[in-house]
């Protein structure tokens, strides 16, 4: 048996502490808006790491996240509205529902299974496909998601969407939620169950040849990663206090899978830095375009940008590399602790 | 239900029909070479538009330059497009190129919003277009009639293009194995370059018909209408073009059918309507009705 | 005329070719036998500007064409019949006979040669606008052959012209390929039908993982016994 006080696992831990410092620290001092913009940051650390599942780790290349963030938003502002907001907006659901308000981690978690219970069925039928085909038939769910979210008025009140939702979603529940997304893909894609992944990713066949049961790792790939969507959605929902379709576009698809792409899929470190980075850059220039009154300027770039990184660097900045805990805690202290060292 | 109401039905049908096999056109041609879903297929149809209401209140201008204009603009915005975006990436894993096309769709999408505005313009075309003409009761706009005939020569157009011209046997074969026909000497860049050109203007003609139709513009107005049509060619079996006008076509009729036949608390549900579909056909024939199977193409 | 020196190709970390030099003179039939892997198709891509190699050289004529687009190859008179035949299916016969042709001006000399070519496999002419697609195997390689020297090619590649192919038919394509350098033609032939190749052919290069272990003329490894015990499939 090897101890449990391995260097590794000491680093982690002081990491974990660090983090636990710098967040109390950044509680205390900070602003509203600068807060909101670091509660962000967890929220697309989730995302971000959990959409590394399917499209940097097996291979499926998905858009369709926010659907599952939609389903686990929904979910969670239906399981917390408060007693006054639910009687003036939820009157045509049952009685017992209308009485019945869940603590938010329990919605939060509620969230994310309700959005995996509903990837089986999506995933048995979309993950037939691979390939371009897929990624448009998961956009096609998100459209299909949107569509229900629009039009389910006694449930989800349409365009009017649900508000009146308490502020749940503060720091520590989007960087805890943060760490255990980011423990949970580690230790998928390290170990045999990730090397599989991977497997199916190069080649799929040659893994189907070596016994690797490839529909099975791609279907468990994708609730996984529908799991902490619906997550992302909840905390992102209770953020915000009021969601409605548009909440949940195709740009907050696409600005995932920018976060992805530039942090590099197939790295989870990378899935960190692409999430900080693009939570950070969109808000500066947002400031700039509205500065200088030049609309669209902010999303000019960051598509300039995304497109230069395709011709240029198309793994992103990590490609599929993992940064060395040590050298990973001397340089950026403020991000979760649950990487550990790049294993063989 | 009346008759007169259900062929009233499949006149609009047609008609939007007759817009996303344009659009399929161009997308079905560049997945045929290049195995690439270009997601900014429907902006340039958005920016067509917008170059089309210049000419459009513009009363002095004959209507014919708001259709001639954005159609050639286009083809040359197309092949701008896949000179700077897309040839860089040649040989490049699928995924690279999917993702290079939406981000070239929001730049596209953007720099409108930024030269122009975000906000919606109206779009109105001259009276005679939009009265309406009775055909024992059936309602027809001068649009309509301009829209399927503008579509008809066209295909016949493209189809002789591509059937008879040398540079249409060099796409048709780089379409079926590009490794071969770079290897007998086509210079398939060229190849490509004519299938972004033709397809484009097609999806600039589309800005036209579609803003037109809808008699409003603004710049997000592509994209869905630029998936749904690359559905439309998934339908017909991607890569034929062919196919592509027969799935758009099939497309806009099941589309308008939906609305119009099911209770009117369904018709929010017709972009999910379009997308199961889709599923559908993935799963039950993912070929399409006249697609060539991966194998046979190899 | 083909000079190959010290070729070096990799997939990526994977060596297909390393340390190859080999030469076709004008006039000859050159085979280049060798089991699967062993580099042969690599190394005519290669040369037909598919893929770049590491290093090495490669002239034609005397110019290198390293680097060149596989379309300028073709026009500097290298044509190249791949493995698998990859006829376009869907189009005609007469179109793939056309798109052979795809780089040359001389409409009227296009017409002559397609004539030449309905001469010379009379069963093409027969089917000339149908779909080559509805073509038998050996039909697709007689008009993949065919399409090939639509280019008027001072040198041919062929890769596997016999695979897969019935006795009678691989007979056939063997008669066409001698009919082509009685003509004049220059032939560098890739086949694992050795035993044929060798016999029709002037030298050959035998190939093993990425490089040529033997080489020489064409009798002189039929009869050499080891080499017919281990490429050849005789003893």
């Amino acid at each position: 048996m090897k101890s449990i006080i391995t260097r590794k696992n000491v680093v982690l831990l002081g990491g974990l502490v660090l983090l636990v410092i710098l967040l109390g620290v950044a509680d205390a001092t900070l602003n509203n808006y600068y807060l909101r913009i670091l509660q962000l940051i967890g929220i697309y650390i989730v995302l971000t790491a959990s959409l590394n599942l399917t499209n940097g780790f097996t291979g499926d290349f998905s858009l369709g996240h926010a659907a599952f963030m939609a389903i686990g938003g929904y979910t969670s502002a239906l399981l917390t509205m408060p007693l006054a907001a639910r009687a003036l907006q939820l009157a045509e659901l049952p009685v017992w529902f209308q009485e019945f308000v869940s603590p938010f981690p329990l919605a939060t978690v509620f969230g994310g299974i309700l959005a995996a219970i509903i990837a089986l069925p999506v995933g048995l039928v979309v993950l037939r496909l691979r390939g371009h085909y897929l990624a448009v038939a998961t956009l096609g769910l998100l459209i299909i998601v949107k569509s229900i979210a629009s039009n389910w008025e006694p449930v989800t009140r349409g365009a009017r969407g649900l508000s009146g939702l308490n502020a749940e979603t503060n720091l520590w529940w989007a960087f805890g939620w943060a760490v255990i997304t980011i423990f949970v893909v580690w230790r998928m894609v390290h170990s045999p169950f990730g090397r599989s992944m991977i497997a199916v990713r190069d080649d799929s066949v040659a893994a189907a040849s070596r016994g690797v049961h490839v529909f099975r790792i791609r279907l468990v790939a994708f609730i996984m990663s529908a799991f902490f969507g619906g997550v992302g959605g909840a905390l992102l929902a209770h953020q915000l206090t009021a969601i409605t379709p548009p909440t949940f576009s195709f740009d907050l698809t696409f600005l995932i899978v920018i976060m992805l792409v530039i942090g590099g899929s197939g790295s989870v470190t990378g899935s960190v830095i692409g999430a900080i980075i693009m939570t950070i850059l969109p808000v500066i220039l947002r400031d700039l375009e509205r500065r200088f009154d030049l609309p669209g300027v902010s999303q000019i770039i960051i598509a300039a940008a995304l497109i230069a990184f395709m011709i240029f660097r198309r793994q992103g900045l990590m490609g599929h590399r993992e940064l060395h805990p040590s050298t990973w805690f001397m340089k950026k202290p403020a991000t979760p602790a649950s990487v550990d060292a790049p294993q063989q | 239900m009346t008759m007169n109401y259900i062929l009233q039905q499949l006149v609009n049908g047609l008609a939007l029909g007759s817009i996303y096999a344009l659009l399929a056109i161009g997308l079905t041609m560049v997945y045929g070479i290049l195995r690439l879903i270009n997601f900014a297929h429907g902006d340039l149809m958005m920016l067509g538009a917008y170059v089309s209401s210049i000419f459009i209140s513009a009363t002095v201008v004959p209507i014919l330059f708001a259709v001639m204009i954005p159609t050639l603009l286009m083809a040359v915005m197309g092949l701008i497009v896949e000179r700077t975006a897309y040839k860089p990436l040649r040989g490049a894993p699928e995924v690279a190129m999917l993702i290079t096309s939406l981000g070239v769709s929001r730049l596209i999408q953007n720099s409108t919003v930024l030269a122009l505005s975000p906000q919606p313009r109206a779009f109105s075309l001259p009276g005679d277009l939009t009265k309406t003409m009775n055909v024992g009761g059936i309602r027809f706009t001068q649009l309509d009639v301009l829209t399927f005939a503008l579509v008809i020569v066209l295909m016949v157009l493209l189809t002789l293009y591509i059937n008879r011209s040398k540079t249409g046997m060099a796409m048709r074969a780089s379409s079926e194995n590009l490794q071969a026909a770079r290897l007998i000497g086509i210079n398939v860049n060229w190849a490509i370059g004519a299938a972004f050109v033709l397809g484009s203007a097609l999806a600039g003609t589309a800005g036209f018909l579609w803003a037109s139709r809808y008699g409003i513009i603004d710049p997000f107005m592509g994209f869905l209408p630029g998936v749904k049509a690359f559905v439309a060619a998934v339908i017909g079996g991607i890569g034929s073009i062919r196919g592509a006008v027969v799935g758009g076509v099939l497309l806009g009729v099941a589309e308008i059918g939906f609305v119009g036949f099911l209770p009117p608390e369904f018709s929010g549900y017709r972009d999910a309507f379009v997308f199961t579909l889709l599923l559908i056909v993935l799963l039950v024939r993912p070929n399409g009705l006249f697609g060539a199977s991966e194998v046979e193409r190899a | 005329m083909l000079e190959i020196r010290n070729l070096f190709v990799a997939y990526g970390k994977i060596v297909a070719v390393s340390k190859l030099s080999l030469t076709v003179n004008e006039g000859e039939i050159v085979t280049v036998v060798g089991s699967n892997g062993a580099g042969k198709t690599t190394t005519l891509r290669t040369v037909s500007g598919m893929l770049k190699p590491q290093s090495g050289e490669i002239s034609f004529k005397g110019r290198s064409i390293v680097g060149l687009s596989p379309e300028a190859i073709v026009t500097r008179g290298i044509s190249h019949s791949p493995e698998g035949r990859m006829v376009f299916g869907r189009l005609t016969i007469t179109e793939n006979l056309k798109l052979g042709a795809y780089n040359r001006k001389d409409a009227a000399g296009v017409k002559i040669d397609m004539e030449r070519m309905f001469e010379m496999f009379p069963v093409l002419e027969q089917r000339k606008s149908q779909r080559a697609g509805t073509l038998s195997g050996g039909e697709q390689q007689m008009l993949a052959i065919a399409r090939s020297l639509m280019s008027r090619p001072t040198l041919l590649l062929l890769d596997e012209p016999s695979l897969g192919l019935a006795p009678l038919l691989v007979e056939q394509i063997f008669d066409v390929v001698v009919e082509l350098r009685n003509e004049g033609a220059t032939i560098l032939l890739v086949e694992q039908n050795a035993n044929e190749a060798l016999r029709i052919s002037d030298r050959a290069y035998v190939l093993e993982t990425g490089t040529v272990t033997v080489e020489g003329p064409s009798i002189e490894l039929i009869n050499n016994p080891q080499l017919r015990a281990a490429y050849l499939g005789l003893d």
